[in-house]
């Protein structure tokens, strides 16, 4: 099928280049496309076609090649951090970036897992789909308790993208009315199952403050005419998702932005582009085009725009920037302010804890949820009540087991194989999403001579928890445990784990928006403070972290930025 | 994305419990449902092993019967659980742990023979059983050591028969395409059976 949208080598000037087609980067694209601008999208790894591309998608365990493992040997030679991913197997690792291509460092005595999706479509292929509006609360935590800088923008100011958004992807939840966890344009909810609601009615029964909603995520549970029109298709709740959904029943850029820009004859796309850096003029104190590495042959090219935006992910964007560096920005480009590359954040998913609730033996449910019930915020509102400051919510479901049950003792033969046909007991599990402070730092920077494979610097990354994350990790453990007791869970298990940062995968920061050019890097249009016509929409741009997952936070962003760029380009006033 | 993933808890507690269990010998790909088999035996004749000896299949696929027994669905050994734990073995493990796990099942077919003066798959049904029993408890002729062997044995085994096709559709209910989440469903409505979660 001939593509014509797919270049690799061009002369045109095109308005806009948009680098990363990820979920920000594919949201730029849409939105500049449909405002008219003729748009580059390019992308470090190979192309990706919906559908067809999705190889590992449907196939039952025992018809998988070599019967669906991954080689030890693979492991260790190309994806010796991406196993650490809970969706890595032997199904989806063609969606995780090889390890080896593009190694990174960390500090002595530091740790951070960096997972990374390089292809069309980016990590949107294999996120998580959980989708929640941050509230006013998170917008002003910086303000209140002094880390970090205030945020450029309120709540106000992005609710009306987020309903843009959301009405575009499609979000499913129910509408709670709960100010730290604000409602969205919802499709109906996916349903809690008998224990989850037996639960939720004890829960709220004793707390006052404390109410247990169904999860939102970006899937399809009932889609409208709208959805079916762009050939999306309801969830079939198989949690296959990783491997690629052919029904398009959750949001990826392959699935729904980037259909949209394609069809307004606007966009190209430039496949196995590696960007190496911007390319910078300093007559006119505008970024004019970039330089990218192919891919496979390693060739060096320039593609050239009048405005361009980074949405390579977090860490890739600032790495692109640290090594853009010019006689006006020696230190890469746009940072005048000095804090470009810190800031660095994740989400804190090291506490949990799980139980059994013991009855309810005939219920059951049908199929794999993609979501489950969450516990909104409901410490530090407006005050610090706790020994630790920032918040987090909880996040869990109930289910049974299949065959789990049986294991760990000394049973077998006919009774072990009946009682193994049988699901097991109900769990109940909560695990916490915490707030991770921003700390200057917490950064990355670029090793002085080390190189990957494109021949680009390898990035440095120097990132803890702090004392006040560490805190909130044993309260959180303890919060998920106390919950489980309310619920009437027995056998409770409390686990916090010394995982580093990363494996949230929800890395924020250092490429940060803020309301003072000398302590920030953008302003809150996303707009560089020292390029007015670069722009960063990826995770790179958080001021905070906040406890909810980003995702929808930056799509967003990502689509406000764009219409501001669209209309002042239009206006001559980029 | 990841996550400790939490809406993937019933898949994450699966693996955490068999990581418990198996400890590093599973790796995290093999618990995420990559179970293999190279080496279908469906005639009935053991052969070598990509890793594990003929003796060492022998015993392997002896045991796994024991464990799980052919009921009205397939014994372990009929869907080749002994070649997918060999497999597991010879591609999918750490190297250190596969020897380590190999050294467990030659002492435990030493400690067998010395004990009955016959090797585990030459005894009849009831002396297989009473061995069983006794590597379950660890007790004479052995020790707490082989009950740990013992418990990440069942744990192989289990996941290479509940990865299998007869496994996860005719001893569990295997559905690939449930059409939706129904939260209110009932065992009874299931044939009373347990879904197979190895499907994703």
């Amino acid at each position: 099928m001939i593509k014509p949208f797919l270049i690799q080598k061009t002369t045109e000037t095109f308005d806009a280049i948009v680098v990363g087609s990820g979920i920000s980067g594919g949201w730029v694209a849409k939105e500049l496309c449909e405002q008219g601008l003729t748009v580059l999208l390019v992308e470090r790894g190979p192309e990706v076609t919906h559908q067809k591309d999705y190889v590992g998608e449907g196939k039952a365990l025992w018809d998988l090649p070599h019967r669906g493992k991954v080689e030890q040997q693979l492991i260790e030679d190309q994806y010796s951090t991406a196993r650490k991913c809970y969706a890595f197997n032997d199904a989806t690792k063609h969606f995780f970036a090889n390890d080896n291509d593009a190694p990174y460092q960390t500090k002595a005595g530091t740790n951070f897992d960096w997972i990374r999706g390089h292809q069309l479509g980016g990590r949107s292929l294999i996120w998580h789909r959980q989708s929640f509006r941050w509230s006013d609360h998170d917008f002003i935590d910086n303000l209140m308790d002094g880390e970090g800088t205030d945020w450029p923008i309120r709540y106000k100011d992005i609710e009306p993208w987020y309903s843009y958004v959301e009405k575009f992807i499609g979000v499913s939840g129910n509408k709670d009315g709960i100010a730290t966890l604000p409602d969205s344009e919802f499709l109906p909810p996916f349903e809690m199952n008998t224990v989850e609601k037996y639960a939720k009615s004890r829960l709220e029964k004793k707390y006052q403050d404390r109410y247990m909603v169904q999860g939102r995520c970006a899937h399809l549970s009932e889609p409208t005419q709208f959805f079916l029109d762009q050939g999306r298709q309801k969830c079939m709740a198989r949690n296959q998702c990783q491997r690629g959904c052919s029904f398009g029943a959750y949001f990826s850029t392959l699935s729904s932005t980037l259909p949209a820009a394609i069809k307004t004859n606007k966009l190209k796309i430039a496949c196995n582009s590696v960007v190496d850096s911007i390319i910078y003029d300093a007559k006119s104190n505008r970024a004019v085009g970039v330089n990218v590495v192919d891919g496979n042959s390693l060739e060096n090219r320039e593609y050239k725009a009048k405005m361009i935006f980074l949405c390579a992910s977090t860490i890739s964007t600032s790495q692109i920037m640290l090594n853009s560096k010019s006689a006006s920005f020696p230190t890469g480009i746009a940072n005048s302010s000095g804090v470009l590359g810190h800031y660095l954040m994740d989400h804190i998913y090291n506490s949990s804890a799980s139980g059994i609730i013991e009855g309810f033996e005939d219920d059951y449910y049908r199929g794999q949820r993609p979501t489950g019930p969450v516990i909104p915020r409901y410490v530090n509102l407006g005050k610090q009540t706790e020994r630790h400051s920032r918040g987090y919510f909880l996040r869990g479901k109930s289910f049974r087991n299949s065959v789990v049950h049986g294991l760990g003792d000394s049973s077998f033969g006919k009774d072990f194989k009946e009682r193994m046909s049988k699901p097991g007991p109900w769990v109940m599990h909560f695990g916490a999403s915490g707030e991770m402070q921003p700390k200057f730092e917490n950064h990355i920077s670029l090793h002085p001579t080390l190189k990957d494979k494109w021949g680009i610097p390898q990035v440095v990354i120097d990132c803890c928890w702090s004392e006040n994350d560490l805190t909130m990790m044993e309260d959180m453990a303890d919060a998920c445990a106390e919950t489980l007791e309310a619920v009437g869970a027995v056998e409770i298990n409390k686990v916090t784990t010394d995982a580093p940062p990363g494996l949230a995968i929800h890395e924020m920061g250092t490429a940060r928006m803020g309301r003072d050019p000398e302590t920030s890097v953008l302003n809150a249009n996303n707009q560089c403070h020292d390029i007015p016509n670069l722009f960063v929409t990826d995770g790179a741009c958080m001021a905070s972290s906040a406890h909810q997952n980003p995702s929808l936070t930056y799509m967003a962003l990502s689509a406000r930025a764009a219409n501001f760029a669209a209309e002042r380009y239009k206006r001559k006033e980029l | 994305m990841n996550k400790n993933n939490l809406f993937d808890s019933s898949r994450r507690e699966f693996l955490i419990t068999l990581t418990a269990v198996c400890g590093s010998l599973l790796s995290p790909s093999v618990l995420a449902g990559d179970f293999a088999s190279l080496s279908r035996n469906k005639g009935g004749t053991i052969k070598a092993g990509k890793i594990l000896s003929l003796a060492q299949m022998k015993a392997l696929a002896a045991i796994s019967d024991i464990i799980i027994p052919k009921t009205d669905t397939a014994s372990a050994s009929e869907v080749d659980v002994h070649g997918v734990i060999d497999n597991e073995l010879a591609f999918c493990s750490d190297r250190a742990d596969a020897a380590k796990f190999i050294n467990q099942l030659d002492r435990f077919c030493i400690l067998t023979k010395a004990d009955t003066n016959k090797p585990f798959e030459a005894l009849n049904q009831n002396k297989r059983l009473k061995c069983t029993e006794a590597l379950a408890k660890g007790s004479t002729p052995y020790k707490d050591v082989d009950k740990q062997f013992f418990i990440q044995l069942k744990a192989l085994i289990v996941m290479a028969y509940y990865t299998s096709e007869e496994g996860a559709s005719k001893a569990l209910v295997y559905d690939p395409i449930p059409g939706g989440y129904k939260g209110d469903f009932k065992v009874s409505d299931n044939q009373g059976k347990a879904f197979s979660i190895f499907h994703y």
